[in-house]
């Protein structure tokens, strides 16, 4: 489930190349390996056939400004250590954030206890994987350290600003945080890896009123790097246009026609198709079962490799390699080296998303997906960045040949079913088309369809992909995760619309 | 040194860094997790953390922190005490609690607290789902948690609370499922066997399930469906919530917000027992809906301030936010609530709720696991692939029957806020589907 999304344009994450790995030194202090080791130590000799441990140091800020009030600022720093040991009789986890010897000990011990509990008929596997020492870092132009409260204050509080001065909007929430992630990955078949992560995550939320009508847009941006990466939301200008659009639909916009036509849908949304309707469905956990109690099942399994699930026009690509992206890692924590996946191929189901112990079990080499939010979560099968690639046409062209279609901009109520298989969104910012001209907004528009009939009816796609943050929950307890996903428009034909 | 005279230490160090309010509030857990699917546990998992909360207000400056190592806790205030210097006034900060109070009795459960093998109780839950179910999976969650409460208002507090839970979702086909939950406060009121059961048989009559119609239906939720619907209504009970415009109850308070039938209140008797908020303030019973009416937000002590009344004893500090729900028992039996339906569904489960405005309560939820037609009272068949979409305010006025049975649910994001909730019996409820 993808629990908040907003939004981010960042076309440049295809294009751009920075110096990834060099910066660690300087950014990031060493952090205590011994005690990690000691830990592994600790593993090793009680038995465990395998072990592997998370040293975390997580740097929080967070602002919250409510109808233009700074309701409260946060500083956090988290630090702790988890530790997964795999015996033959199952799997066992256990974290705290005393990072004395006697309270690694104890950890250690508790989580071989625990995998011993487990009790399983077959003891549990992992794909074999390279060896890896390595260290990696995200650089930032402008280090979020040497940014101080007053600066991000005083930035988040001109948005507000911009905005007020806009419109009617009686309730306006903006949320901003930055992370600074130190990690320390090591396990007992010898890889060492350390990271750097520094993200910046904004967000609003929006209430806006015209005579006695009430809409609400909501917006996630997210950048890993420096406080650059704030000043490339352009949030003011983007909560402005949606303010003024808002008001428009209000004013201006006509009911939605119903019935099978032609559907051009924008990024925003392609995006959220992506993450929901491709990148769940493909998550391989789910595939086997391991999700089923929370955040659910596939419609898709391992016999549908290869199959059709869209048109030839359907290729998404799940890559955490993105530089400066959202969902950006270089090593995922397992410690396998992070890649790019293509999910769906030219509409054929091609690959899943693996961690190590989904990948043993489906005869297959991990590629990366497994994911933890902290230190005291295990890691889990997740998304990074998920879009569809792009095609060669113009919004014009997409346009031109639709004699009566409706075009969604962006979406507002939205949800799957577990199995990834029946979606709704409702269009927030939406035209009718005719007669291949972009004409009045219409409201709400309802497009509710299963996820092959979605994809099948793309025929084709724009050329300009733009990328929305957003944060997806998944896991029990549940991870919040960062990740981004996007695509270009794409037209679909013959749509029932409602 | 004991908890107490550490949060003890960290308000008298913020006073004299020049406080004005403080609230030191540490959680000591030790909690466990077993999750399982194809009838084998995947992972066991424990937790064993040490957290101090802070909240800090240098007049109307507020600051939070948590304090993870307490070597650094001078370290930590201080740099906490800087951030007050260059944050922006919050106008509308009204204070913080005043004490001292008088608290009800620690309620956690030495059973609980000494318990530690927990993989049996795993073990029969899907035993008993097996008798009906080809698999299942699910979580098992022990919370065993020491809360501290020291605040320049004068208050210390000590708590204990635990609590444990099974989640269990049974599949006889592939999509055909059923879910059921047992949560309890004490060991004695757990009942894993009964879940697992509930979940086996909800499965069994899931079986052949085939798409469902659109339309409108006269519908009988599960405590575990319904529980769903309060929890997210709880969420927009907050004052915090109604004042950033996510909220249904937005400028509703003293108006009828749902049918007679429907009674709300929060409350500390459900699985969290908590003896105080996060404040410190002594938990009590709240109404949040009376016969229909909205008759108060949850607040603490601040947003209470603002709207000129007092706390509900419902702190979070920054967002004020329920502790238990209770929906009052109705007068049907749980069998009759299906007798008034002629033509209907009995839906079980849901999932991914979502608003297209939360003022006006526009949304949608996916029902999940056993989908059941209702004919003539009488449950005639499965279906899948259908969605609830429609108005949360208009859903809760249609309510038409309320079940004397009752069962406390916990799921997930799904119940949030822990929930003691009947069968509901609402009329003319919108159903949509996919495209065919």
């Amino acid at each position: 489930m993808c629990l908040i999304v907003l939004f981010v344009t960042f076309e440049f994450l295809l294009k751009r190349k920075d110096l990834y790995g060099t910066a660690f030194a300087e950014v990031c202090d060493v952090m205590d390996e011994d005690i990690a080791e000691y830990a592994l130590k600790v593993a090793s000799r009680l038995g465990a056939g395998y072990a592997d441990v998370r040293l975390e140091s997580k740097e929080i800020n967070d602002i919250v400004l409510k109808n233009g009030i700074v309701d409260v600022a946060s500083h956090i720093l988290k630090e702790g250590i988890g530790i997964r040991i795999i015996t033959r009789q199952g799997v066992g986890f256990s974290s705290t954030n005393v990072l004395d010897r006697d309270h690694v000990k104890q950890t250690v011990t508790e989580a071989f206890r625990q995998a011993e509990a487990c009790k399983r008929k077959a003891p549990p596997e992992l794909s074999e994987e390279k060896t890896v020492k390595a260290t990696w870092s995200v650089p930032e132009r402008v280090r979020l350290s040497n940014v101080g409260l007053e600066q991000k204050l005083d930035d988040l509080c001109s948005v507000d600003e911009t905005i007020v001065s806009v419109g009617n909007i009686p309730a306006r929430i903006f949320l901003f945080a930055d992370k600074q992630t130190k990690k320390l990955y090591l396990n007992s078949e010898g890889t060492r890896i350390q990271g750097y992560l520094p993200i910046v995550i904004c967000m609003f939320f929006l209430t806006v009123k015209c005579g006695s009508q009430v809409e609400q847009t909501a917006r996630r941006f997210g950048y890993a790097g420096g406080w650059e990466g704030f000043e490339q939301f352009k949030m003011a200008e983007d909560a402005e246009q949606e303010v003024t659009m808002l008001q428009t639909l209000m004013k201006e916009g006509k009911k939605s026609p119903r019935g099978t036509m032609d559907l051009l849908v924008g990024s925003d949304m392609v995006g959220i198709v992506c993450h929901e309707s491709c990148g769940h469905p493909s998550e391989a956990d789910r595939i086997l079962g391991r999700e089923a109690s929370q955040a659910g099942v596939s419609f898709m399994n391992e016999e549908l490799l290869g199959t059709r699930v869209g048109s030839e026009e359907v290729t998404v690509a799940e890559d955490p390699t993105l530089e400066h992206s959202f969902g950006y890692y270089a090593y995922d924590d397992e410690g396998v080296k992070a890649r790019r996946r293509l999910l769906f191929k030219d509409g054929l189901i091609n690959e899943f998303l693996h961690n190590r112990e989904t990948a043993a079990r489906m005869g297959e080499n991990s590629n990366a997906a497994a994911r933890s939010a902290s230190y005291d979560r295990e890691a889990i099968v997740r998304m990074a960045n998920t879009f569809l690639l792009p095609g060669d046409c113009s919004t014009e062209e997409l346009v031109e040949d639709i004699k009566r279609g409706v075009y969604m901009k962006s979406y507002t109520e939205w949800n799957i079913d577990d199995k990834r298989y029946n979606q709704k969104y409702i269009g927030r910012e939406s035209y009718l088309i005719e007669h291949g001209e972009i004409k009045h907004m219409v409201k709400r528009p309802v497009l509710e369809v299963t996820t092959p009939a979605f994809w099948k009816a793309v025929d084709a796609r724009g050329k300009e992909v733009d990328f929305r943050a957003g944060n997806c929950g998944k896991g029990d307890p549940i991870q919040e995760m960062e990740v981004l996903y996007g695509g270009p428009t794409v037209r679909l034909r013959a749509i029932p619309m409602r | 040194m004991t908890m107490i005279e550490l949060t003890n230490q960290v308000v008298e160090k913020a006073l004299d860094l020049g406080a004005t309010d403080v609230i030191a509030r540490s959680v000591s857990s030790k909690d466990q997790q077993l999750r399982f699917s194809n009838n084998e546990i995947d992972i066991a998992k424990t937790w064993n953390e040490s957290v101090i909360h802070v909240f800090l207000a240098q007049k109307k400056r507020i600051v939070v922190t948590e304090i993870r190592n307490f070597n650094k806790i001078d370290e930590s205030l201080e740099t906490l005490m800087k951030l007050t210097k260059v944050t922006k006034e919050n106008l509308e900060y009204a204070g913080i609690a005043q004490g001292p109070f008088q608290y009800t009795e620690v309620k956690s459960d030495p059973h609980l607290k000494n318990l530690v093998d927990v993989s049996d109780l795993v073990t029969a839950a899907v035993n008993k789902a097996l008798e009906k179910a080809a698999s299942a999976a699910g979580i098992l969650f022990l919370t065993n948690k020491d809360a501290v409460t020291s605040t320049s208002g004068g208050i210390e507090a000590e708590d204990e609370i635990t609590s444990i839970e099974l989640s269990i979702r049974a599949f006889s086909q592939k999509e055909a499922s059923g879910h059921s939950v047992s949560c309890s406060p004490t060991l004695k009121g757990f009942e894993p066997e009964k879940a697992g059961e509930e979940a086996g048989e909800l499965s069994k009559l899931a079986e052949n399930p085939v798409r469902g119609d659109e339309g409108v239906f006269d519908i009988v939720f599960s405590p575990l469906f319904f529980g769903s619907i309060l929890s997210y209504s709880m969420e927009m009970a907050s004052a915090f919530m109604v004042s950033a415009g996510r909220s249904m109850y937005v400028g509703n308070l003293g108006q009828k917000v749902a049918a007679e039938s429907v009674t709300v209140t929060d409350t500390p008797s459900g699985l969290i027992q908590a003896c105080f908020d996060e404040e410190g303030v002594p938990t009590k019973e709240t109404p949040v809906i009376e016969n229909g009416v909205l008759t108060t937000y949850l607040h603490n002590t601040s947003t209470a301030a603002q709207a000129q009344t007092e706390t509900t004893a419902n702190a979070g500090i920054i967002v004020p936010r329920a502790l238990n729900a209770h929906l009052k028992p109705g007068t049907y039996a749980k069998d009759e609530l299906f007798q008034e339906v002629k033509d209907g569904l009995y839906l079980t489960n849901t999932w991914y709720t979502r608003f297209q405005n939360m003022q006006a309560g526009d949304f949608s939820t996916i029902p999940r696991d056993a989908i059941l037609k209702i004919e003539n009272g009488e449950i005639v068949g499965s279906l899948k692939d259908i969605r609830v979409s429609d108005n949360m305010l208009d859903l809760y006025q249609s309510i038409e029957g309320v079940s004397k049975e009752q069962e406390l649910v916990h799921w997930w994001i799904e119940v949030e806020t822990p929930c003691t909730a009947s069968h509901v019996l609402a009329r003319e409820v919108r159903i949509t589907c996919s495209a065919k």
